[in-house]
């Protein structure tokens, strides 16, 4: 832990520098906040939750509704800041569980090597030979579509790539005169990983993580959207985008426009602050940009 | 000879691949759902259809009885039929394959013509307002939702200035006053094969929107790994050497580097191809586009399970395809490559 600590102190300054990543990590806070706390920033909380308000359909954006309201009468505003509930946890939740099913089986495979390797990277190249959403929608229509099953069905099709990135990781690190003094003295394996390959490798993974979050918001939106995610009466961004669609181009832009915004801006605040966390983490990087 | 034995271990981990994705979609459709025959059957089943689907599917054997069942009709080359139309799927499916591929294709070009050389350039010209430009332009592409995107794209282009339609393959009147010949399926070829230049144009005009929309990811992937190469060889001692010997920028950097950097770009037609295909399940319907996307976002709608697994299927296979091809171009290009 200690080595992952001390190259993190050195790096957090350097990210600080970073504009774009802090602009980013700050719109992130703040929609964080906004989902967290939606029911007590905004008066139609019921809405948000899915409740129609019949007597005030298709309300243009204006000051009582400044993004409108939806076919069903329910201000958006209320329903943005509950979809980001579903559309932020959605995203995290898939990189948090392929990291957690992906790194422990990269790291057995890069650090006994052989066949164990052998068989491990062969299983991730048949997941990987899959284009991305595909097999996650196939997982997703057997599981039957709700909100969990969609975040299981993308987390499934995502942990090669973590395992990968943690052999390759553990690959490297696994040469080093310390483990080679590890195992000297009669370290077990399993002690051996969990304690002085795990920290080492941590920092890759987590950069990873950061940049990843933005594309699993990206991919479960596209679930909800074809209906395979959240279901009514919640809503995420994808559903929202969804049920507007039909009346986009009809004059009632308002509905599919600003989840779109929501997500869009989200997937670009990840990617920014993911690469402001990777220059930062990586002194090679730091001298190149 | 490096390449022969390349050739092969390659070929042979493509097989092998496949045969992981046979069983994977076994896995996906008979193992994985609590009750498979309700899945075959459809939105509200009576009792006696996932009784019947049952004993079609032979679900009451063995798994390792099914599995052969099911890879035995895949070889025949029998995908089944869709619960919804009850139509063949494989008929289905030759219909709707080469109308996404084209469009696929299309998007993979633009990616390739608009991502390259921006990528290249970024990559050149470090911390200059170019490079910042591209890299916002880059970051957006891959984080816009390709369906808002599409809706967005209609408004614009179809909804204020009128330029391009509003979606499907062709124009009313190319089906009633000019139709296109079929013959491999993707209405460019076929129209230019038979000389049908008016049916042509209105088919490219209606390729233009949906193909634009599905490139804006690979678009921003593709400049992302093409300067980022670019800034790696850039440098490297070889680039500074021929600096110290005078060489002028234009030779370094488009003879010297390029050469190297561009290696990648075979790397990024495959991922380009994976994004435009996710892309298209989620567009197409936006765009009547009469693909496998739409096809398989109605099966979705219908909770037509059969047709879901055989496209999987049958689109993994054609990326399989793909990506075996760029491999082998890439070890006749790189001879490093046939070392791995």
């Amino acid at each position: 832990m200690r080595a992952f600590r001390v190259e993190a102190g050195s790096s957090v300054w350097f990210l600080l520098r970073d504009r774009a990543a802090i602009v980013s990590l700050a719109f992130l806070i703040a929609v964080a906040l906004s989902a967290v706390f939606a029911p007590y920033l905004t008066p139609y909380a019921n809405q948000g939750r899915g409740e129609p308000e019949l007597t005030a359909k298709f309300r243009a954006p204006g000051i009582k509704h400044p993004f409108g309201t939806d076919g069903l009468g329910r201000d958006q505003v209320a329903r943005l800041m509950f979809g980001a509930r579903r559309s932020l946890s959605m995203g995290i939740l898939v990189v948090l569980a392929a990291i957690i099913i992906g790194t422990p089986i990269g790291m057995v495979a890069g650090y006994l090597g052989g066949w164990a390797d052998e068989a491990i990277m062969r299983v991730t190249d048949v997941f990987l030979a899959f284009p991305p959403l595909l097999l996650a929608i196939a997982i997703a229509a057997a599981l039957g579509a709700s909100y969990i099953n969609a975040v299981a069905a993308i987390a499934v099709t995502w942990w090669p790539w973590y395992a990968r990135l943690a052999r390759a990781q553990t690959l490297s690190v696994r040469e080093r005169a310390y483990i080679e003094a590890a195992r000297g003295i009669g370290v077990r394996d399993r002690v051996i990983i969990r304690r002085h390959i795990l920290p080492n490798i941590m920092t890759p993974i987590i950069v990873q993580g950061t940049l990843d979050v933005g594309t699993a918001i990206l991919v479960a939106a596209g679930l909800s959207f074809i209906g395979l995610g959240t279901q009514a009466p919640y809503a995420d961004w994808g559903v929202m985008i969804s049920d507007g669609r039909l009346f986009f181009l009809s004059g009632r832009w308002w509905m599919s426009t600003f989840p779109g915004l929501a997500i869009f801006l989200t997937a670009m605040a990840f990617n920014f602050l993911g690469d402001g966390v990777r220059v930062a983490a990586d002194p090679r990087l730091r001298r190149l940009l | 000879m490096a390449f022969l034995s390349f050739l092969f271990r390659r070929l042979g981990l493509s097989l092998f691949v496949f045969v992981g994705v046979l069983i994977l979609t076994f896995i996906v459709s008979r193992v994985i759902p609590s009750n498979p025959a309700a899945l075959y059957a459809g939105a509200r089943p009576r009792p006696e259809q996932v009784q019947e689907i049952e004993k079609k599917l032979g679900l009451d054997k063995p798994l390792s009885e099914q599995f052969r069942v099911y890879v035995g009709d895949l070889l025949a080359g029998n995908l089944g039929e869709s619960y919804h139309s009850r139509r063949s799927i494989n008929t289905d499916l030759r219909l709707f394959l080469p109308a996404t591929l084209e469009l696929v294709i299309a998007a993979v070009l633009i990616a390739l013509v608009l991502g390259i050389p921006t990528g290249v350039l970024a990559g050149a010209y470090p911390r200059s307002p170019f490079d910042y430009a591209t890299r916002f332009a880059a970051v957006a592409g891959v984080s816009a939702p390709s369906f808002w995107l599409a809706l967005i794209a209609q408004f614009i282009f179809f909804s204020q200035l009128g330029w391009l339609p509003l979606g499907g393959r062709v124009s009313r009147d190319a089906t009633l006053f000019y139709p296109i010949a079929a013959q491999t399926g993707f209405y460019l070829i076929d129209a230019a094969l038979s000389g049908n230049w008016k049916a042509w144009l209105d088919a490219a005009h209606h390729l233009i929107l949906p193909a634009l929309v599905l490139s804006a990811y690979p678009v921003g992937i593709t400049i992302r790994m093409t300067q980022a190469s670019m800034l790696e060889v850039l440098s490297e001692t070889y680039i500074t050497a021929a600096r110290a010997a005078g060489l002028s920028r234009r030779v370094i950097l488009f003879k010297l580097a390029l050469k190297n950097a561009i290696m990648p770009a075979l790397t990024v037609v495959g991922l380009s191809f994976a994004y435009s295909i996710t892309g298209a399940f989620l567009v197409e319907t936006l765009f009547s586009w009469p693909g496998v996307g739409k096809y398989v976002t109605e099966a979705v709608l219908n909770v037509d399970f059969p047709v879901i697994i055989a496209v999987t299927l049958v689109v993994t296979l054609v990326y399989i395809l793909v990506n075996l091809l760029i491999d082998l171009m890439q070890a006749l290009l790189d001879p490093r490559v046939r070392l791995i």
